[in-house]
């Protein structure tokens, strides 16, 4: 029948171009009426030795021409495959699409961390409201009517008899020790809005503070200077140095600023500092015996600290902003510049 | 307040470099704003003698000047000055030469004649001199001797900041050398004596409460005097203006001892003087020209006539000392600080002697001021004769503290021997007797222990004291369970896809208004608002933001996906509600992007508002309005409600409003926090086993029928064996709507047979056909 015998047809399969070729090769040998299978079916007629000679080579030659085409058939689809991928190759240097994710508003970044510190520190998070009466905001601080003190903090009044807009946070001091009603120790931070009459590139009239409060038995200066530096060092950076000079707050005595070594120069003097190399961060003090007596305590018996900083300035420092205003004029390019501040929380 | 070196060195045996002094003022609390040179100009400007003078060729009021400069040069230069003879020296400054006013000296042509620089008068120098045009030199000081030298060489000039507290006591160079000489143990030159009075019945004190030391001494001085150059290059170093000699040593004097002083020409008062309240209605003529309407808070100098002087504060015009006064009338007196500190608030005069006896001063300096002023005009030759004079009144008692070291070491944090803390306070003027520390009476800002640790920590300086932890019980931290809240809505919104901003709660009410839905109470009202579009606090968030999208779109194109956590405020009568409340907006309008474009809906916030709720575990739900407020969108907008109570609502601004902001179509979602938060329990499901069999439903539904009847429906008939409801298709035809619908469906306990699901599914079917849904053909 054919004229190739079953070794050319081997080689011959294992040139095929096509599976469609393999097809023909396989039934032209081995399919129902293909050479071998037509062979075998006339072995019945041949006497048994020769049978089973002859039956031993189709065999033989069946397997092999089975194995070339399965060899043949693999090959044949590896090549498709890779032609059919490389016909679907995309440009993978498109832009991907990233997951669609919001960013926090660095304000709130800044202040979680630093709410994050102070609770690694044992301070627990108080509040207060904003809308604040004269006492807790002025009186309870050591700041009567006509105290001087009171041109420091321009207010905001309201429309209701005795209420202003709080000027600071700590009017949280004196609610935090009134609702400790003589506990100790009361150690406490306070973040939240504050007001003030201002506007200008340093100044704006509605922002955020973090007051702290620390009152136990023989707190002291060394105390607050360890925290405070402490604290500065876990939020700005290891390296950081601090500084502590005097100052006046009517509710602290003594009352101390904390400067903290200059991030633009590191401390080797610049515009930023007007060549000072410190940059001033936070007011603090031990709590006026005036302050301790209206929240409920002793001050021949216990003392405390306090501390009150802006959010806005350590914003400022961190990020290296020089104009507070863009922190609240939410311009989503500026903040949506924040998508590569993921170090920064 | 400005400080000369130079002058806190006329109170130190010796005074350190500017450095150090500048150190010293920063460890006692002072903020050193500036330290600059003062007199470097007077450097350039120099004595010459004038050997010609010859009158200009071209004009009959002018003259060219030759003059001798040091090393034998000559130089011609033009002058207007009808003084300045041959063999006078006067003060000449050559080109370059940089006057107090801030010209800049060059050669110039005058009518012809180049004239290099120019000769000066006492007022071009900043300088009061005697009568003439030219300042002849009546010193023997050789000629090229430069006016620096002239007037005692540079000085140099601190500008602090005094915070209230130093302000009490600091304001005077005589105070503040006495605490820098305490800090370095350089002693002080010791000061004059007290003034012996005559006891003339020149004044009386009807207020001794107010007024606790009154003097007053009559002097004369000698016509047409100036004041003696060392004492106006002082005043001049320190910023303030040369007047008159009986003013300006009183300027001296407040400045020098921290003790103002008050000079009313005598010819002008019907003495004696009276220390009394104001009469109600009573006015006075300021020296400002200015009148006040007096009240009885105020207190008053008056003479037979009525008001002469705002006690402390400012004298009148009537009494006023001008250049022909020689015979004045000198008070010297100490007020009770409060009532002039409130007196000059209530008529705006800062003052600088109010701005003295307002913060406090020091009464021992009544007993000396007057003989300082006298020793300075006897010594510059200005003084006549001392007339009648009188003190009235004594001093006040002195303040006194339990001494006790080791708390003031304890508050400090420092392990200091009580020797070390006393020789602290005993350098800064305090008297520790047995158990009690008397305070010096010029320390109005002390009054307990915590005041005196201050003073041991400025004199010691901070660094001294060696930072630590404080050891104490240990304490967990606890965050406010409410406040909680916030952060979490913060993280689930941003993990949505919503950027945070961060808005002003005072707010425009006209801008406020529209958006206000619910009983929301009344506006709190800044009484002294900076603008009017900040002049109430908001009591909803949304115009806020609203206002954010405004900005944005006005400057780009970038999708508007925003949201904030925010205070809003309620008034319900005296009392105000403070809430936070969560706004997020979303701008409905397609976002070009690669690869797919973006096409948010309403659909975004309604499913939002569902994701918020579960995954906070809010009891709550979205249900249709009973009335829409204005603002939203009627046929896109829901009501959000938690535990029973509406809570905010999520929909579609109405599209006019929308446009406002620049943008056709917007997306809101309101959720203000309950009043009280309860969470929905929640437990875990273990998955079954069995396998899970879908069924799909095309549904045509009516024009009235929303899904929810059509989900209540099939939730009502599949019953527990059906595990979830999906929409996974709609669409519009000329049927009308419809919507296909996968059930899917499975059982805790054995493998659901397909006729099982079947029949529930015919049974859903025929239940819907009741509601007039009906299965796609
Ligand atoms: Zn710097």
């Amino acid at each position: 029948m054919s004229e190739l015998s079953w070794q050319e047809a081997v080689e011959h399969i294992a040139q095929a171009a096509s599976l469609d070729e393999l097809k023909e090769w396989r039934a032209r040998w081995v399919g129902r009426h293909g050479t071998i299978t037509e062979r075998m079916k006339e072995l019945k007629a041949l006497p048994p030795e020769e049978r089973r000679a002859r039956g031993y080579e189709l065999n033989q030659a069946r397997e092999a021409i089975l194995e070339a085409l399965a060899a043949r058939e693999a090959t044949l689809k590896d090549l498709g495959e890779a032609a059919n991928l490389e016909a679907e190759r995309w440009d993978l240097t498109l832009p991907g699409r990233q997951p669609e994710v919001g960013l926090l508003h660095p304000l709130t970044r800044v202040r979680r961390r630093i709410e994050d510190v102070l609770l690694r520190l044992g301070f627990s998070l108080a509040y207060g409201p904003q809308v604040e009466t004269e006492w807790y905001n002025f009186e309870a601080l050591n700041i009567p009517p006509n105290h001087p003190a009171r041109e420091m903090q321009d207010s905001f009044f309201v429309d209701i008899p005795g209420m202003v807009l709080r000027t600071h946070t700590s009017p949280v001091q004196i609610r935090a020790m009134e609702q400790h009603q003589g506990r100790l120790p009361v150690k406490i931070i306070a973040p939240g809005l504050t007001y003030r009459r201002d506007d200008d590139a340093t100044h704006v009239p509605m922002f955020q503070q973090v007051e702290g409060l620390v009152v136990d038995r023989g707190i002291s200066v060394a105390d607050l200077m360890g925290t405070l530096t402490a604290m500065a060092q876990e939020l700005l950076g290891p390296s950081t140095k601090t500084r502590f000079r005097s100052s006046y707050f009517p509710f602290t005595e003594p009352s101390l600023e904390m400067d903290v070594t200059c991030a633009v120069c590191q401390g080797r003097g610049c515009r930023v500092c007007k060549d000072t190399g410190w940059v001033e961060i936070l007011g603090s003090g031990l709590v006026h015996p005036t302050v301790l007596r209206n929240g409920g305590y002793d001050p021949d018996q216990v003392s405390g600290f306090a501390f009150g900083m802006g959010v806005e300035r350590i914003a400022m420092r961190l990020y290296g902003l020089d104009d507070l205003r863009l922190l609240y004029q939410n311009d989503l390019r500026f903040l949506l510049g924040f998508r590569h501040q993921g170090g920064l929380r | 307040m400005l400080v000369s070196h130079r002058w806190l060195g006329r109170h130190l045996d010796t005074i350190p470099d500017s450095d150090t002094v500048r150190r010293g003022l920063e460890q006692l609390g002072l903020e050193v704003v500036s330290v600059r040179p003062f007199g470097e100009d007077f450097q350039s400007i120099e004595l010459v003698e004038i050997e010609r003078r010859a009158p200009h060729p071209a004009s009959d009021h002018l003259a060219v000047v030759t003059i001798r400069r040091a090393r034998g040069a000559t130089v011609d230069v033009v002058t207007g000055a009808q003084n300045g003879q041959p063999g006078d020296r006067v003060w000449y400054a050559p080109p370059g030469a940089r006057l107090p006013d801030g010209r800049v000296l060059e050669t110039r042509a005058v009518r012809g004649i180049a004239s290099p620089g120019m000769l000066l008068s006492g007022e071009e120098l900043g300088y009061q001199a005697p009568p003439g045009d030219l300042w002849i030199w009546p010193q023997s000081d050789p000629v090229g001797t430069t006016f620096l030298d002239a007037v005692g060489g540079a000085d140099v000039i601190y500008e602090v900041e005094l915070t209230p507290n130093l302000a009490q006591y600091l304001q005077s160079m005589r105070h503040l050398a006495a605490e820098l000489g305490a800090l370095w143990n350089i002693p002080l030159v010791p000061l004059t004596t007290p003034f012996a009075w005559n006891n003339a019945a020149v004044a009386e004190v009807k207020a001794p409460d107010r007024c606790p030391l009154y003097a007053l001494v009559e002097l004369t001085l000698k016509p047409g005097a100036v004041s003696p150059l060392w004492l106006q290059t002082l005043l001049l170093a320190v910023g303030q203006r040369i007047i008159h000699p009986a003013v300006d040593v009183t300027n001296f004097v407040l400045w020098d001892l921290g003790q103002p002083l008050h000079a009313f020409d005598a010819e002008r008062v019907k003495g004696p003087l009276v220390v009394r309240l104001a009469e109600p209605r009573e006015t006075l003529e300021l020296l400002d020209g200015t009148a006040v309407e007096l009240t009885p808070h105020d207190l008053v100098i008056a003479d037979q006539e009525g008001p002469v002087a705002l006690a402390g504060i400012m004298g009148g015009t009537r009494a006023q000392v001008d250049a022909r006064s020689t015979r004045i009338w000198l008070e010297c007196a100490h007020f009770v600080a409060d009532p002039i500190f409130q007196s000059y608030k209530a008529h705006r005069l800062p003052t600088d002697a109010a701005l003295h006896f307002g913060k406090g001063t020091d009464p021992a300096m009544v007993f000396l001021a007057p003989q300082l002023v006298v020793e300075i005009l006897r010594d510059a030759d200005i003084l006549e004769a001392i007339g009648p004079s009188v003190l009235r009144g004594q001093l006040p008692p002195q303040d006194t503290i339990s001494w006790d070291a080791r708390r003031i070491s304890q508050l400090l944090g420092v392990a200091w021997e009580e020797e070390k803390v006393r020789t602290a306070l005993v350098r800064l003027g305090y008297h520790i007797e047995g158990g009690t520390v008397v305070v010096p009476r010029y320390r109005h800002d002390v009054s307990s222990l915590y005041d005196l640790a201050e003073d041991v920590a400025r004199f010691y300086g901070l660094e001294a004291i060696q930072p630590r932890l404080p050891v104490q019980r240990t304490e967990l931290a606890r965050r406010d369970a409410r406040h909680l809240w916030e952060e979490t809505v913060r993280d689930l919104m941003t993990s949505a896809g919503y950027t945070e901003v961060m808005t002003r709660t005072l707010v425009n009410p006209k801008a406020e208004a529209p958006y206000v839905a619910g009983d929301r109470g009344e506006l709190v009202r800044v009484t002294n608002p900076l603008r009017e579009e900040e002049s109430v606090l908001r009591r909803v968030l949304l115009p806020s933001l609203l206002e954010v999208v405004r900005f944005n779109r006005a400057r780009h194109n970038l999708p508007i996906r925003i949201f904030e956590v925010g205070s809003v405020f309620s008034r319900r009568g005296d009392a105000v509600e403070e809430t936070q409340e969560l706004a997020a907006v979303l701008g409905l309008e397609p976002v070009p992007a690669f690869p797919l474009h973006l096409e948010p809906s309403v659909y975004d916030l309604t499913g939002l508002a569902d994701f918020l709720l579960q995954r906070l575990g809010w009891a709550g739900e979205r249900r249709p309005w009973s009335l829409v407020p204005s603002f939203l969108h009627p046929g896109r907008s829901q009501e959000i409600w938690v535990n029973g109570h509406p809570v905010g609502y999520v929909g579609e601004l109405r599209p006019r409003l929308a446009e406002s902001y620049r943008l056709k179509r917007l997306g809101v979602l309101v959720i203000r926090w309950p009043e009280e938060i309860r969470v929905s329990p929640f437990r875990p499901v273990r998955p079954s086993r069995f396998p899970e069999v879908e069924r799909d439903l095309s549904l045509v539904i009516g024009d009235q029928t929303s899904y929810e009847a059509v989900h209540r429906v099939i939730w009502d008939e599949a019953g527990d064996l059906m595990k979830s409801l999906d929409v996974i298709d709609r669409y519009e035809g000329a049927f009308g709507v419809s919507l296909t619908v996968r059930m899917t469906f499975q059982s805790e306990v054995t493998t659901l047979t397909d006729e099982a699901v079947d029949a529930l599914v015919a049974k859903v079917v025929n239940r819907l056909s009741n509601i007039g849904v009906s299965l796609r053909q």
